[in-house]
């Protein structure tokens, strides 16, 4: 099992996918524009250029015919050293330019993807948060966080379907379930808030003191879990864990 | 005369009733029962402590409390005290007394009804109002020395708070298991705010000594005085806006060295570069100073210098209100930080959740609460002026629709603060009564709600994030438009999507809180809602690149940010698309994947973006070209070495590296079968990751010192170096003050079709009333 869980990887590939396309479509544009229609300060405007290589030709051919004079022709005072498409000057307005048509394109396209976003995130919903019927055979088991441990209640079921201890290797509150069935996390908390994060199932919900909250959960693997806090409670928080520890 | 004396009587009437009510309010009883550990807690029963009162801690079965502990175990302990009225005048053992027992290491816990935590501390409930010894267990810490100090009521139950009463106190130090003494340590991030200090301290000093050794003659108070009342009394918008962009500095490089600390502590697993304790102020202060006193009075100070000279108005429209929002921030910070020096800076995250924040005895927290609230007061008077002042004072020519784009973002972002900022302006101050007078909005025994905090807290803090982003789309479009030689594309679109970028703000905040027990149809709200925020940022997006379309590009250190710019949050844009997806933000809650997108939305973004500003309106502010060349060689350096810190935490992000945490775990040793701790190239990332950051935060220096040493010899700048076509490229540079000797008019280059109906209407309501006879107006 990859990390984040089943639900989290199949999201995860097709956001991937889309991100690409996006990321892919702004970035070659953008690229593209910054190379193409790069300039350096030094270019000359196209007409002004033109009227140069006139003016040195003439000279040149005047040298040759003799005639030692020089000239200079009065340049105008504000003219820019570069092309001025918009015709730019300091306290006007600019001419507008936009295009009704593709600024429409690109407000619908996005909202057509995010729709679509929205879509395919909706309906995993549903494992995770299952309707009330559909969790008549969990096992409820209550998860209670205080600073800075958790506290397991196996409300009287039986020791093959929950058990608490302690990991022998690591001294970490151990709560032991057994793999394919459905457990309903009861989750509360003491003192401040904290949030248990069964971190490779990518499940996590707040503890929040003077409520209740649930994660429903159904181990599809054997092995130990690790469980995180993923609310900051407080100095102890990196070391709120426990280990969830699945057997068949 | 006679009027100046009913005014004082009146003054003394108000003031006489106030105090009059203070002292026959009934004493409020927040706390159900109980007594604080703060001494005057236990001075309603009388003021002193009384020696006939002896308190004791034993352990249960008898035995004395032992010196040393032994690391974790779990001791059950007998609280009692004998003496006093309890036993002499008390014959019916009502009442008798109570106690309140503060352990400073390790956990109390109460083992029957008899005994409840309050605040942390261990004290007696109704139930155990009657008796003189209590049980309770204490857990020991795992290391250093723990005092108990314990105090004690010896009552005479007559039910009310009598002279006859009697209290005392005792402690109880029990060393750690090795039995070593208790040492004394400073706090690290004391040490390293007292540095910062004496360091700023040093430097002004040392600057002072290079002007007496340029010139003693000239060293005088008399030349110095009159620059000194400039700065400290100036109401021109220019110089407002220089003092913010001097204190934004500052805050930005305090901001940073947290995160360089930060950094270090992470750099491997299991490092003790900085305590548990100290970790956790570091990252709270980090975030409050990176986004209140660092990103803020930066877009302060480019509003302040830049939005007047857009909008053709000589200065703000209420110039000296301007002033004292600037000088309400260094107050803030000040009092925010100034929690550090007692050892316990804020421990509770820039978010600040409850109740944590009312129950950590971080006294910090305190300041940083009060502090914050002098911060809310500053942005609340500078929505008011920015607001009026663009509404009111455009130059002639300049409807709603001939605004710079630089000014639209100004006046979005100004508008989302102002509605915004006072929900959390509530927040702070419910919580600050409740850590001072004990009120009980977020303490959920007595019936408060923690999650109300939360639900005012993100009200503002979602707009709070655009509020510091939105200026920077306004920086990205001038820069964009003016460097490619070209009107912006879509300038219309441009202000439809910055106005729906504001108002959808207010509208997905729940995100933040997807994880917080919301109701799956809610859950399902906020997430399309979030996901529509995507819309307006692309059309910003795609503007921007289509802007560059056949123009001319000229490659200044400002369109390189702005293009870096682009990259950097676009990639922010597209991460954030993974949370609003609640089946992947259960995953991700939390995680450096956050970490990782808020950076770059809010570095590749707000910070990028006024870097952008800084090389683009700096000739303007100072009459002084940058150099190029140490641009660029910023620009490169810090692009590179940022994308190298924040790239890497999407991939820790994902396997689940949660934030917040001073340590984390690496699946090796002990740990080696337990999935869902961290691979072990997670440490060499992270490793990877600190490297980077010191190079960032190295190479932003290059621009610090870019920017004192093209002042003091860079190039003259002429009035209008890049071409753009706002007025602020009328004025000289600098600008004289008042900004400018007439209002310039705004001529268009569009055909004119006169005011729309929105317009219209806004004008009516905006203009002032032409009966007026404009004494008021500012300008």
């Amino acid at each position: 099992m990859e990390f984040g869980g089943d639900i989290f990887q199949e999201l995860y590939i097709e956001f991937m996918f889309w991100s690409v396309i996006v990321g892919v479509i702004t970035f070659v544009w953008m690229i593209h524009h910054s190379f193409v229609y790069r300039t350096s300060d030094g270019d000359l405007s196209g007409k002004r250029r033109h009227l140069r290589t006139q003016l040195d030709s003439l000279r040149h051919e005047m040298k040759r015919a003799g005639m030692d004079m020089e000239f200079e022709i009065e340049e105008e005072e504000d003219e820019r050293a570069w092309p001025n498409v918009d015709n730019i000057k300091v306290g006007v307005f600019p001419k507008e330019n936009d295009n009704l048509k593709l600024e429409l394109t690109w407000t619908i396209v996005p909202f057509i993807l995010i729709c679509y976003l929205t879509w395919i995130s909706w309906a995993p919903t549903d494992a995770i948060w299952p309707a009330a019927y559909e969790l008549e055979d969990a096992h409820e088991v209550e998860v209670i966080g205080q600073q800075w441990f958790w506290d397991f209640d196996c409300k009287g079921l039986t020791s093959d379907l929950c058990d608490v201890g302690v990991d022998s290797d690591t001294g970490l509150t151990v709560l032991s379930l057994k793999q394919h069935e459905t457990y309903l996390l009861n989750i509360s908390a003491r003192d401040v808030m904290h949030a248990p994060k069964i971190v490779q199932y990518g499940l996590t919900e707040d503890a929040v003191p003077g409520m209740h909250t649930t994660i429903v959960f159904t181990p599809y693997e054997t092995g130990k879990y690790f469980l995180d806090c993923a609310e900051y409670c407080g100095d102890d928080h990196a070391y709120m864990t426990a280990i969830i520890e699945i057997h068949a | 005369m006679q009027l100046r004396n009913v005014w004082t009587v009146r003054a003394m009437v108000i003031v006489a009733v106030l105090f009059a009510a203070l002292m026959f309010s009934p004493e409020h009883e927040a706390r159900p029962s109980g007594i604080s550990s703060v001494d005057s807690g236990c001075s309603c029963h009388s003021q002193t402590a009384s020696g006939e009162v002896a308190a004791s801690i034993t352990l249960a079965n008898g035995s004395a409390l032992p010196d040393s502990y032994e690391a974790g175990t779990t001791y059950t302990l007998l609280i009692s005290f004998s003496g006093g009225p309890a036993e002499d005048n008390n014959p019916d053992r009502v009442n008798t007394g109570g106690f309140n027992l503060v352990a400073s290491k390790g956990t109390l816990t109460p083992i029957d009804d008899t005994t409840q935590i309050m605040a942390g501390e261990l004290t007696h409930t109704d139930a155990g109002n009657d008796q003189q010894a209590w049980n309770a267990d204490w857990t020991a810490p795992t290391s250093g020395s723990a005092v108990l100090r314990l105090m004690v009521n010896s009552v005479n139950g007559d039910n009310s708070a009598s002279s006859d009463d009697q209290w005392n106190t005792v402690s109880y130090t029990v060393s750690g298991a090795g039995g070593e003494a208790p040492t004394m340590k400073a706090d690290g991030l004391t040490v390293l705010f007292s540095g910062i200090l004496l360091t700023a301290i040093l430097f002004a000093i040392a600057l002072t000594y290079v002007f007496y050794v340029r010139d003693p003659e000239s060293f005088s108070w008399k030349r110095f005085q009159p620059w000194i009342s400039h700065w400290l009394t100036s109401t021109d918008h220019k110089s407002v806006g220089t003092l913010y962009f001097v204190s934004g500095l500052f805050f930005l490089g305090v901001g940073g060295i947290l995160a360089m600390m930060i950094r270090i502590q992470l750099s491997s697993p299991g490092n003790d570069f900085l305590t548990k304790d100290e970790y956790n102020s570091f990252f709270t202060l980090h975030g409050t100073v990176m986004i209140f006193l660092a990103a803020m009075p930066l877009i302060n100070g480019f509003a302040n210098w830049i939005v007047p000279l857009q909008i053709g108005a000589k200065d703000l429209c209420f110039p000296r209100l301007n002033a004292m929002s600037f000088w309400l921030q260094p107050a803030g910070a000040i009092l925010l930080l100034s929690g550090v020096f007692s050892g316990m800076g804020a421990d509770v995250g820039w978010t600040g959740y409850q109740p944590i924040t009312t129950t950590t005895d971080h006294y910090g927290a305190t300041f940083w609460l009060a502090g914050q609230v002098l911060l809310v007061a500053s942005s609340t008077l500078t929505g008011i002026n920015f607001i009026v002042t663009i509404a009111t004072m455009r130059a002639p020519g300049m409807g709603w629709m001939q605004m710079p784009l630089f000014t639209w973002s100004i006046l979005v972002s100004v508008m989302m603060l102002f509605i915004s900022i006072p929900a959390f302006g509530i927040g702070l101050i419910e919580a600050y009564l409740d850590r001072t007078i004990s009120t009980t909005f977020y303490n959920t025994s007595a019936g408060g709600d923690p999650l109300l905090w939360s639900h005012l807290f993100w009200y503002f803090g979602h707009p709070e994030v655009y509020v510091v982003v939105v200026p920077a789309f306004g920086v990205i479009s001038e820069v964009i438009a003016t460097s490619a030689r070209r009107t912006v594309f879509g300038y219309r679109s441009m202000v439809y999507a910055l106005a729906g970028i504001g108002f959808v703000a207010f509208i997905v905040y729940g995100h933040h809180m997807l994880t917080s027990g919301m109701s799956p149809l809610l859950r399902f709200v906020v997430m399309l809602t979030t996901m529509l925020v995507a819309v307006p940022t692309g059309i910003k997006i795609f503007n921007w690149l289509k802007t560059m379309h056949g123009g001319s590009l000229v490659y200044r250190t400002h369109t390189l940010w702005a293009l870096g710019f682009l990259v950097t949050f676009t990639l922010g844009g597209i991460s954030g698309m993974f949370f609003p997806s609640i089946a992947m933000d259960v995953h991700l809650h939390e995680t450096y994947f956050v970490v990782a997108h808020f950076h770059y939305v809010l570095v590749g973004g707000t910070v990028f973006g006024l870097f952008a500003a800084f090389y683009y309106w700096y000739p303007k502010m100072t009459g002084r070209m940058m150099s190029e060349r140490l641009g660029i060689l910023h620009f490169l350096t810090a692009f590179i070495s940022y994308n190298g810190v924040f790239w890497p935490m999407h991939k820790l992000g994902l396997l689940g590296m949660t934030r917040r945490h001073h340590t984390y775990y690496i699946r090796a040793d002990e740990y080696s079968d337990i999935i869902g701790t961290l691979p072990p190239e997670a440490a060499q990332w992270n490793q990877f990751i600190t490297v980077c950051a010191f190079l960032f935060f190295l190479s932003n220096l290059i621009m610090v010192y870019n920017i004192i040493a093209s002042m003091l010899n860079g190039r003259k700048a002429p009035a209008d170096p890049w071409g753009g076509w706002s007025f602020e490229w009328l004025v000289s540079s600098p600008p004289p003050t008042p900004s400018f000797d007439e209002i310039p008019t705004l001529e268009n280059a569009n055909p004119d079709h006169g005011p729309g109906k929105l317009t219209g209407m806004l004008e009516r309501i905006m203009a002032p009333d032409p009966d007026d006879d404009g004494e008021e107006v500012g300008h």
